[in-house]
Order: structure tokens, then sequence, then C-alpha cells
């Protein structure tokens, strides 16, 4: 009887630690898919980017009532600690610990303070891109800063709207970027701390001096986004031909098969990119509305390995042309002409990127100060080094447009390589196919009455049935066997 | 195996030959299919709001119309259950036939899984019916995903299975169907609401209780999201209530 007893708590204690270690083992690798077509529950690759780059540690204190429930926020921090070992959160009850609420200047239950290194970010609406962004500003060990070039009738970043680019400055705030404007009439040269300069859409010729102010810029290593207004053509047109190989010839993109997706035949369509580090496994259209086109000064296509001569970026479609009759665009009478107007594909967007040419020079070392101390990968480049991003169109940076389809992504993706936060450079889930229910009142009768009335009353006639089946004596159920009872 | 599946076949004749497990399902399927009604209410109106502007729409029906349903027939089901595994064990030796069932030349394991696959084929059935008639309509009118569907049914199921399992240990420990059934029901609901002990548990104990928690491993199953961790949660869970039902039947045969 004993070593029976023995042997079962024996095997109660074996069976018992491998249930337990298996649990603890599936915790601590825990594997997960998310079945949502649009991973919905998982982290945006841009939030992995930007955790699986973390260098120190980050500490998440998230403040909810116990009542007012915490679990998507707590989900979203989970995830988070999942993704990066760098990272750990805990929830507190600011009603339980009021004196660290008032610490951490909270004064709502919600909220949630990411610290790192003594630096500390509050998230007053917590959602994943709110948190990564807390995460990037709280490890920053510089502040990027962003100039935006005005005085020209360029995209205004402070006003909302058609003509604004208001989206566009939050980005770059969003991940700790200080944006303020520039008037390059005013100053003799870009100063030293200047990350990136923006050029929105002018439409007004640039002074002499300066040209002569963005081309010290660029000579030194400076980081530029031009994005052009071919509406207007201006004297930069000829600067970028000048400084970055690039020319932008008189017309207009029509795209025949925008027209038939969006209904706009001058709204160009890109769904083809090149394989460079902002367009990498991007795969979201983008809708540049009044587009230009972007070509080689030299006529000749650059290639990766010339790096130093402009390429492509973003692609219009084989179906495109450059239209130069612009009266017959205004009449809407315009068709393609073999003689006079050019064939598709077109560089919509394009790219610089090579050695600064004043390299050497005291003002080339103190310039891109990005690549010195940048934020959140740790890359140090080694020289000097120019980058240019270039669009054929100003309109869909602007806030009507730069919420359709990719074009945020292409922005904010654009913008970080220029910073040189690689790290950062990715694509947002997108947005789950809306699946609406709109019924009709037979349909509605249909959703209502089966789960509710038609499938439990079918349950209770079948045990009705059976009870009935039950009361009768056995032999008149079963004639076959009566004769054996 | 064998022996198993002709015990699983004899149980689940008892249970469709009587009118309780027709009963039982009906009233399952009635409160469940509420929820789902509701449910449906709500997101027709939420559509016709969003219609508008499609662009921003951001929600779906396995988030707010199959999630919530599956939730709340966990609920159900955790009321429901005892019923069922009460009858496993302690129906047997209140009517004598414990004894004999025992004698025949099967092991306690075979015994203890023909009664678990028998309670599994009324499960598969009763949920099977709740999905057709519920998620299932879903697919006439709009175009829900169906992978998310599948892993909130898959997890409806182990929750059920763990419910059962340890039901049936319950059960095998008494004769009385009403303390088996009581003790189910008290368990199964201590185990549920585990999590929500844990706001006011000591730092150190907080993680355990809530993995602990069976509504902690069966939420992310409702949103569609398959968890390595919580499907590993239910198997032990069903495999450990099943050792020691099978404990429980040796002890008792050895006894005897």
């Amino acid at each position: 009887m004993l070593k029976r007893l023995s042997m079962t708590v024996l095997t109660g204690i074996v069976a018992v630690a491998l249930l337990m270690g298996l649990n603890v083992l599936a915790a601590k690798h825990d594997w997960r898919w998310d079945a949502t077509s649009n991973k919905r529950y998982s982290l945006s690759e841009t939030t992995k980017a930007a955790l699986a780059s973390l260098t120190g540690p980050v500490h998440a204190v998230a403040f909810f009532r116990p009542s007012e429930g915490s679990s998507q926020t707590e989900d979203m921090l989970e995830l988070f600690a999942q993704q990066s070992k760098q990272f750990t959160y805990e929830i507190v009850d600011p009603d339980r610990a009021p004196f660290r609420a008032k610490q951490m200047d909270v004064r709502q239950s919600g909220a949630v303070v990411v610290e790192s290194d003594g630096r500390s970010d509050k998230v007053v609406f917590p959602d994943e891109q709110a948190l990564v962004n807390a995460v990037v500003k709280a490890t920053s060990r510089r502040k990027s800063v962003v100039r935006v070039v005005t005085g020209h009738g360029e995209l205004d970043v402070d006003a909302p709207g058609g003509h604004g680019a208001t989206t566009l400055k939050k980005l770059l705030t969003d991940q700790g970027g200080t944006v303020q404007p520039i008037t390059l009439a005013k100053t003799k040269t870009v100063p030293d701390d200047v990350d990136l300069l923006l050029i929105l859409g002018p439409t007004d010729n640039y002074l002499d001096h300066e040209i002569k102010v963005l081309d010290e810029y660029v000579d030194r290593g400076g980081r530029v986004l031009v994005a052009l207004a071919p509406e207007t053509p201006t004297n930069l047109d000829a600067w970028i031909t000048k400084q970055f190989g690039l020319k932008m010839p008189s017309g207009f993109v029509v795209d025949t098969l925008s027209q038939a997706m969006t209904g706009d035949a001058m709204t160009p369509l890109a769904q083809k990119y090149s394989r460079m580090p902002i367009t990498r496994d991007f795969a979201l259209m983008t809708l540049f509305p009044t587009s230009g086109a972007l070509l080689a000064a030299d006529g000749n296509a650059a290639t990766a390995k010339n790096a130093t001569e402009p390429q492509g970026l973003a692609f219009s479609g084989e179906q495109t042309w450059l239209e130069t009759n612009i009266q017959g665009l205004h009449q809407g009478t315009a068709a393609f002409n073999p003689g006079e107007d050019t064939m598709g594909p077109f560089w919509l967007g394009a790219v610089y990127e090579g050695p600064a040419r004043g390299a050497g020079s005291a003002n080339a070392t103190a310039a891109a100060p990005a690549a010195q101390a940048n934020a959140t990968n740790a890359t140090v480049s080694k020289a000097p080094e120019t980058r240019g991003v270039f669009f054929a169109d100003q309109d869909f940076l602007s806030d009507d447009f730069i919420v359709i389809g990719g074009d945020k992504d292409l922005a904010r993706n654009s913008l970080n390589w220029l910073l040189e936060h690689e790290s950062l450079i990715s694509v947002n889930k997108p947005r789950p196919v809306a699946a609406f229910l709109v019924m009709t009142p037979l349909q509605r009768a249909v959703m209502t009455y089966v789960p509710v009335v038609i499938a439990p009353l079918a349950c209770i006639i079948l045990a009705i049935v059976v009870a009935m089946r039950r009361r009768r004596p056995r032999y008149q159920r079963n004639p076959g066997n009566s004769g054996k009872a | 195996m064998k022996k198993t599946l002709l015990l699983a076949y004899k149980d689940l004749a008892i249970y469709f030959r009587s009118p309780l497990a027709y009963v039982l399902m009906a009233f399952f399927l009635l409160a469940s299919g509420y929820f789902f009604v509701v449910g449906v209410g709500f997101y027709e109106m939420l559509s016709m709001e969003a219609m508008r502007s499609p662009e921003v729409a951001d929600f779906t029906l396995m988030e707010l119309v199959v999630g919530p349903q599956l939730q709340n027939a966990g609920i159900i089901l955790l009321f429901f259950l005892p019923l069922l595994t009460m009858r496993g064990f302690s129906e047997e030796k209140r009517m004598g036939t414990f004894e004999m069932l025992m004698s025949y030349p099967v092991r306690e394991w075979e015994v203890a899984a023909g009664k678990l696959v028998a309670l599994l084929g009324f499960l598969a059935a009763a949920i099977g019916v709740s999905a057709l008639c519920s998620a299932g309509l879903l697919f006439m009118f709009s175009r829900p995903e169906i992978a998310p569907m599948l892993v909130g049914y898959l997890g409806l199921l182990l929750l059920a299975l763990a419910f059962c399992s340890l039901g049936l240990f319950l059960s095998s420990l008494t004769e009385n169907q009403v303390v088996a059934a009581v003790a189910t029901f008290v368990a199964l609901l201590l185990l549920w609401v585990l999590s929500w002990l844990k706001d006011a548990a000591p730092a150190g104990a907080k993680p355990v209780l809530a993995n602990l928690s069976m509504l902690t491993h069966f939420e992310p199953f409702t949103k569609g999201v398959l968890g390595g961790s919580d499907v590993i949660f239910f198997v032990t869970f069903i495999a450990g209530f099943f050792w020691l039902t099978v404990l429980s039947l040796e002890n008792q045969r050895w006894r005897a």
C-alpha cells in the first residue's frame, strides 16, 4: 500500500512539474499568430523596427484606475515588452500612488509615461503610434532640426488645409524633431545644426543669394526634400538640374489607369518603386495629384552602382504619358500625340545620394549633424554625405492628400531616410477592409429569428420527441425486438 | 482506443437519447443567439454611420460581433456544463452502474477518455450549430474574415473542454450529482475571475494570478489571435485534470 502511495505521489510531482514547466516555457517563448487580415493585434513594422533599435532600457508607467480598464493599453505594452528586452512596463493605480502620479505630472487616468535615461515623454491617449513616438522621443539623444523654406509660396506647415502641410510637420514632431521656418533671403548660410531642409512647392523664383545659400548647404553635405510645383515652374528647376542632375520637363503626367480607379487622369498612381531603403518592401499605392515628371538630366537613368547620379524612387505606370498640351488639359480634350507627348513610365519621385562636394573643408565636417548624432539607430556616417529626395508634385504632401493611399508612408520614409533614421523606415499596417452590414427587412428577420427562435425551438422540439419516445414501452420503440424480450 | 470510442459512443447515445442534451443545447443557443443579435444590431447601426466615410471605418465583425458573442458563450457554458459533467461519474455511481463499468476489461484512462470524448462530441455539436446559426449567417450578408472566426471557435471548444475535464474530475470524487455540479461551478467561476484579483494582489503574484485565469487565456482567441502559451495552458489544464480523473478512478478500483 505504501509503495503504491509513494508511486502515486512521485508520479503526481513529476506530472505537475512537467505541466508547469510546459506553461512557463510557452510563456517565455510566446509564439502567436494574428489571424486578422491586417494584423490588427500585432505591432506594425515601424514599431518593431523602433523597438529593435533600442540600445538602452526604456520603462513605461501606465496610470489606470482598475475600474476604468487598461486591457487594450496593457496588451499593447505587453507586445512592446515581448518585442524588446530593453522595454519594461508597469500599471499603476493613480489613486493608490498619488505622489508618483504628481511626480510624473499625470492628472488623468489612462496616461502613459515613457522614461529612458532621465528623459521622459507623456502620452495622454495611448495607442500604438503614440506609444512608439514616445519611445523614440524618450530615447532620442538629440532632436532633429528641420527647417522649412518660406517666402516663395511654399506649402505652410502651420496652416491646416489644402495649402497646408501640418500632417507632414506632425510626422516630424511626433518623432521628436523640431520644425521651424527659414527665410533664406535673410541668412548668409543655413545654420550648422540643421539636419534637413524642406522645400515644399515654391511658386516664385528664388533670389540668386538664396540659390547660393542652398548651394553652400548642399555642398557641405546638407539634406533636402524638394517637392516641385509643376503648375508654376521656377528657377529651382534649374537648380536641381545643376546640383543633382535632375530635370522636370514642362507638362503633366496623364494616367488612364488612375482615371479608371480614381476618376481623375491627372492624378497619376505609383505602384512600382525602386529597391532602396525608402521603398524596400513598400507595397502601397501612392497618388500624386497634378504631377510632373522627373528625368535624369543627361537622359540616362542612373543605376544603383552609380550612386552619385539621381535614381528613380516612385514610378508611374507604362500607360502614362507627359501631356504638353495644357490648353487641351483644361478643356478635357487632351490625348496622347506621338509627335509631341512622351510615353511613360516616368519618375514621380527621385533620390540623390553622394559624397559632399565640399567634403574635407571645415564647413563640411560640421554639416550633416543627423549623421553625427543619430537619435535612434546610432549609425554614424564617416564622411559627410549629401542626400536629396525630390518629387514632381507638392500636392501629395498637403493635408488634403497625404492621408490617401500610401502617401503618408512614402513621406515618412523619405524624411527618415534623409535624417538617417533608417530603423524607422517601414510600412504601417493597412486598415481592415471595411465589411459593412446593412440588411433588408427580410435579411434582418433571418439574422434575428434563426439564432434566437428557430435553432432553439428545433432543439426543444427534438427534446419533446425524445421524451415522448422514452415514455413509450420498449417493445413499441423497437417492434423487431419484442419477441426476444 | 477502440474501447475509448465505444465508451464514448455509449455515453453520446445516452446524451442524445435523453431530452436533457437538447434542452441544454436549446438554452445555450438561445442565450448565445441573443448576444449575437444584440451585436449585429449595434454593428448595423455603426455600418450605416461609417458608410458616409468608409476610409475611416476601423472596425470588424470579429471585433464587435463574433468576439463578444464568444466571450458571452464562454460564460454561458460555465453555467451549463456542470449540469452535463455532473452526470459523468456521479450518476453512474448513484445508479450502481459504476461498479459494472469498472468490472469491464477496460483501463481507467480508457473510461475517463471515453467520457471526455463523448462530451467533446456534444460540445462540437452545440458549438457547431451555434456557429452555423450565428457567425455562419454573417457570410450571407457581409464579408467577415474566416480565419479569426475559426481561431475564436477553436478557443471556445478548448475552453469548454477544459471546463469538462475539471467537471469530470470532481464528478469522479462524489456520487452526489448536486455536489459535483456546485463544486464544478464554483471552481470554474474562481478560475474564470482570478484575473480580477490581480489589481489587489502583491506585485509578485500578479502575473501568476493572471496566468492561472481562464479569462486571460481565452481573450486572445476571441480577437482572432492564436497564442502558443494560451493553447498550452488549455491543453495542460485538460491533460492535468484528465490525469487526476484517471488517478481517482484507479484509487476507487483499487479500494474496491
